[in-house]
């Protein structure tokens, strides 16, 4: 489409990704199988902080293993930093995971045993980054989180929200080519999930790439764009384009709303249709 | 409905109570096999003084039964609360859907019973075949006294049986109790939550950790000294205190040591930030609490065993080195002409009609003896000796030389050689005169070169190792002695013992060229070595001498002692044997069941830590970094107590090595050696098994 990358470097490209589950190989025995991605294609620009959603068992999921190469699709590309990580195999994945990717999951994933500084330093250490580079880096990363107070604790020392913060700046200190969320905001109060939604527009103002999986429409209306899918397959996109935050969470909302209309209608056919529809009809605004 | 359920979870559960199971198992088969070694009396002929060696033997048991009774309470206790702390959350939900409290309680002491039952009928079952075996090696290792009853003989003891039933049933007493209140008492949202509360470890500054840690070091080195200077000759406050301090630093050790290891990394950043450097020494500290009494005790455990082993290896190493030596003749009759000290000088022993017929002999035991058969009518004492060489202990009654006037003579003090197993007041003990015409046809009797002395020199003789360095060394240094006028310069040492005798005990006899000795020397002791062509000769000579030394007859002559080497072999050979299996059994026993506990310690943390791993491999930490990390946590804990446990073993043979001497030279060297490798064996292979078990576990979850 060509409307993503708008000539600014492409950090991420997918193109034509299906995801097939069940016995796969097997001609006529469609029934089995679950189509969990089907011919998904985008793009995000080096600097954009991207918000997908959909319903649950839309595929999102499965879309963002695939772009954390913990998963692999069954057919199509996706090329991230310019690399084509769907041909990376073993060792060359476990680096690509460490040196080009950060996560933040929905529980922080904080390892219980080590302090809040080391949890940060280990994402660097595992990179094998000199030593005297590493302190320098965690202060800076806690710093931009606002987390320096906590450097000390235990992950069961601190609230829910200032251990989402942690596991961003422990995504965010290796400065990755992306930094992939997975509903980050899940298991959060409102108030700590709009102080690290905060943080993410902070780090994505310095220049953070990051590509949030959410269901929140609130949360995704910190996003300059959110991608949506439905049934395995792109439903559309909506742009901030510079709008107020809750003019854009209105407009999600609305989407939203018509893909659950699509679904009460029912009918592939139908529902192909509307998909159609409110695509050209977002991009219509 | 609750059985229902507690047999639905140990079915379901069955890899998590395996290594319960297998831990029960392994100490009923243990206990009852040791138990039963008494009942094996009863299947293997035994000579009588064996018999009350092996009665002896059965008190020895019972003590170290209790002992082992205690690992075993530990080694359940510490299984069951392995296996409730990761069910924990399973009962949180049971409370949840409503069950009462009780209820959980009843399910879990059903779950015990069941795989307590099992696995002690398992264990009995083991434990027989076990006792089994062992009774075909002992009757191996007593190869003079092998089973009477041909074939099969099974070996049941009811006794052991009764003993190990109410042992463990005791033990699942203990461990139900204890299970029912971690279930009572914990609270629902601990229960739900048990597998997110990482144990808090209490972090000490990095000045205390060292001094923590440094109090541990200097404890069990105060420990060692006290032990090493008092000696283990008697019961004494000292020993008392190094046991008791001897375990108080192995605790404080174990509970500094992680805090130590990861303050003094984090001192060292570079190191500190290398690779899961960090991750690792939190993993080891993050266990600290729960770990540091299991691996002092595996510590302790393992310093028992290796010091039983090397030490029972190393007793029945130095009695049957010591009897090779100590057996160059088919036999030895000894005759006590008297005794000399300085203080008493020479004293006769009185021995009536006999001491006059040996008198009348020319004090010649083979004639004397000749004559004696002869006159009894016990048979040919020709017909049944081959050779036959006498040799006369001497002394010159008016000025005998004693060990005092040889420690002048070299300036060495005996003390400083043989230490603590000297008796005060040595130094007015004799030192007897052999001839060299004597000695040289003894030992030609027995096949080995003969010596020759210059004009001016003497050679000595000393079979213990109690004087052994002394003499040594006196000979390096040219000592000169002052023989009945004569100086004579010590020209060499020898180790050979010239007799046949349990207990060699010549703690040093010079041997000086016949003109030397004085006129009136008067003679000690007698020895006649005779040589005899078959084994049954040597048996009727034995049988011969009996008949002399018992008789009333006047003309006979006097016999104080009598040994064949059959007779020498049976005494010593039977006992140090079956204390050295044992202590080796024990050992290892032990050894396996420290590995053991290290391995199934290991093993569950690996896989409580799963999670972990699995997020370090989404980081991106490749495999071998993670194996790393794996392999050093292990490591740590495989080592540690192994290295501290053979420390505490090397300071404990020392002073082993002491008490042994007075029986013959312990080799304490090359039996470590040996211990050494069949430890690192055995541990390695639970060390192997263990690694890549838990790396199988950590990597399970991706």
């Amino acid at each position: 489409m060509g409307n993503a990358a708008h000539g600014a470097t492409t950090v991420v490209e997918v193109r034509n990704v299906s995801k097939r589950y069940g016995a796969s190989g097997r001609k006529g025995s469609e029934a089995s199988v679950t189509q969990a991605l089907d011919r998904v294609s985008f793009a995000v620009a080096k600097g954009e902080f991207v918000a997908i959603m959909g319903p649950s068992g839309s595929g999102k999921s499965t879309l963002l293993n695939c772009l954390a190469t913990i998963d692999a699709p069954s057919s199509g590309q996706i090329v991230i930093g310019g690399r084509t990580v769907t041909d990376l195999r073993g060792r060359q994945l476990s680096d690509f995971r460490r040196d080009d990717l950060g996560f933040i999951f929905q529980d922080a994933n904080l390892l219980d045993t080590l302090t809040a500084y080391e949890n940060i330093a280990l994402a660097l250490t595992i990179q094998r980054v000199s030593s005297h580079e590493i302190d320098g880096r965690v202060r800076e990363a806690a710093r931009a989180l606002g987390i320096e107070d906590v450097l000390e604790k235990r992950p069961f020392q601190m609230s829910g929200g200032q251990r989402q913060r942690v596991a961003a700046a422990r995504a965010t200190v290796t400065r990755p080519h992306l930094v992939l969320a997975d509903e980050p905001t899940g298991a959060l109060d409102s108030r700590s999930a709009a102080a690290l939604l905060e943080s993410l527009e902070g780090l994505n103002a310095r220049g953070a790439t990051i590509l949030m999986v959410t269901h929140d429409a609130v949360s995704a209306s910190y996003c300059g764009r959110v991608i949506f899918i439905k049934d395995g397959r792109l439903f559309g996109e909506l742009r901030r384009r510079g709008a107020d935050r809750s003019a854009f969470r209105h407009r999600i909302v609305e989407v939203v709303a018509s893909m659950n209309d699509a679904e009460e209608e029912g009918g592939l056919g139908a529902a192909a249709h509307a998909v159609q529809g409110e695509a050209v009809m977002l991009h219509a605004r | 409905m609750l059985a229902k359920i507690a047999f639905g979870n140990v079915r379901k559960s069955v890899s998590d109570f395996g290594v319960y199971f297998l831990t029960v198992m392994l100490g009923v088969a243990v206990f009852y096999a040791f138990n039963s070694m008494t009942a094996q009396q009863g299947v293997l002929a035994f000579s009588e003084t064996q018999e009350k060696m092996f009665d002896l033997l059965g008190m020895v048991i019972g003590g170290v039964s209790a002992f082992v009774a205690l690992v075993l309470v530990f080694l359940v206790v510490y299984a069951n609360r392995f296996l409730i702390r990761r069910r924990k959350k399973e009962f949180g939900l049971y409370l949840m859907m409503g069950m009462r409290v009780s209820d959980v309680v009843k399910i879990v002491a059903l779950e015990s019973l069941i795989v307590g039952a099992a696995s002690l009928a398992a264990g009995l079952v083991l434990g027989f075949a076990l006792s089994q075996l062992l009774l075909y090696v002992t009757s191996a290792l007593f190869q003079a006294d092998v089973a009477e009853a041909a074939g099969f003989s099974f070996v049941f003891s009811a006794d052991a049986l009764a003993q190990t039933a109410a042992v463990f049933v005791a033990v699942f007493a203990i461990a139900a109790v204890l299970n029912a209140r971690t279930v009572a008492k914990a609270k629902l949202i601990e229960l739900l939550h048990a597998d997110r509360v990482g144990e808090d470890m209490r972090l000490r500054s990095l000045p205390l950790s060292i001094m923590l840690f440094a109090a541990s070091l200097a404890i069990i080195g105060v420990s060692y000294k006290l032990l090493v200077d008092n000696g283990l000759t008697e019961p004494s406050p000292q020993f008392a205190a190094a046991t008791v301090l001897v375990f108080v630093g192995t605790v404080l050790f174990f509970y500094a040591l992680s805090g130590f290891l990861l303050r003094l990394v984090q001192a060292v950043r570079p190191l500190y930030l290398r690779g899961l450097n960090m991750f690792t020494l939190r993993q080891l500290g993050s266990k600290v609490n729960t770990t540091f009494a299991s691996l002092s005790i595996v510590c302790l455990v393992l310093f028992l065993a290796i010091t039983s082993v090397c030490g029972g290896i190393g007793i029945r190493n130095a009695l049957v080195g010591s009897i090779e030596a100590s057996t160059a003749y088919s036999a030895t009759v000894s005759t006590n002409f008297g005794a000399y000290t300085s203080e008493t000088g020479y004293v006769p022993v009185d021995l009536g009609e006999f001491g006059a017929f040996a008198e009348e002999q020319g004090y010649d035991a083979a004639a004397g003896l000749r004559a004696s058969v002869r006159a009894l009518g016990a048979g040919d004492f020709d017909a049944l000796v081959e050779g036959a060489a006498q040799v006369d202990l001497l002394v010159d009654p008016d000025d005998g030389l004693t060990m005092g006037d040889v420690e002048d003579a070299s300036g060495l003090v005996l003390t400083d050689f043989a230490g603590s197993s000297v008796n005060d007041g040595y130094g007015v003990y004799p030192v007897y005169m052999m001839r060299l015409s004597q000695v040289n046809a003894a030992l030609e009797l027995a096949g080995k070169p003969s010596i020759s002395l210059e004009e001016g020199e003497c050679a000595v003789f000393s079979d213990s190792d109690i004087t052994r360095g002394f003499y040594e060394r006196a000979v390096e240094l040219g000592t000169t002695l002052d023989v009945n006028g004569h100086a004579l310069k010590l020209a060499s040492f020898h180790g050979d013992t010239l007799q046949t005798t349990p207990v060699p005990m010549n703690t040093g006899a010079i041997v000086v060229s016949d003109d030397v000795v004085p006129e009136n020397a008067a003679i000690v002791q007698t020895m006649l070595n005779v040589q005899c062509a078959t084994d049954a000769d040597e048996a009727a000579f034995g049988e011969m001498m009996e008949v002399v030394a018992d008789t009333s007859e006047p003309d006979t002559w006097p016999i104080t002692m009598s040994f064949t080497r059959a007779d020498v072999l049976e005494q010593s050979i039977g006992l140090s044997t079956v204390v050295a299996y044992l202590a080796i059994y024990l050992g290892f026993v032990l050894v396996v069941a420290c590995a053991a506990i290290l391995a199934i310690q290991q093993l569950s943390e690996a896989s409580d830590s799963a999670p972990r791993y699995g997020l370090l491999r989404k980081l991106g930490a490749p495999e071998g970094m993670v194996s790393g990390s794996i392999f050093m946590q292990v490591l740590v804990y495989f080592l540690f107590p192994l290295a501290l446990a053979v420390a505490h073993s090397c300071c404990a043979l020392t002073v082993v090595t002491d008490v042994v001497a007075v029986f013959g030279h312990l080799d304490i060297a090359e039996t470590a050696l040996m211990c050494a490798a069949c430890f690192l064996v055995v541990y390695g292979a639970y060390f192997a098994v263990t690694f890549f078990g838990a790396r199988k576990l950590a990597f399970a979850s991706e």
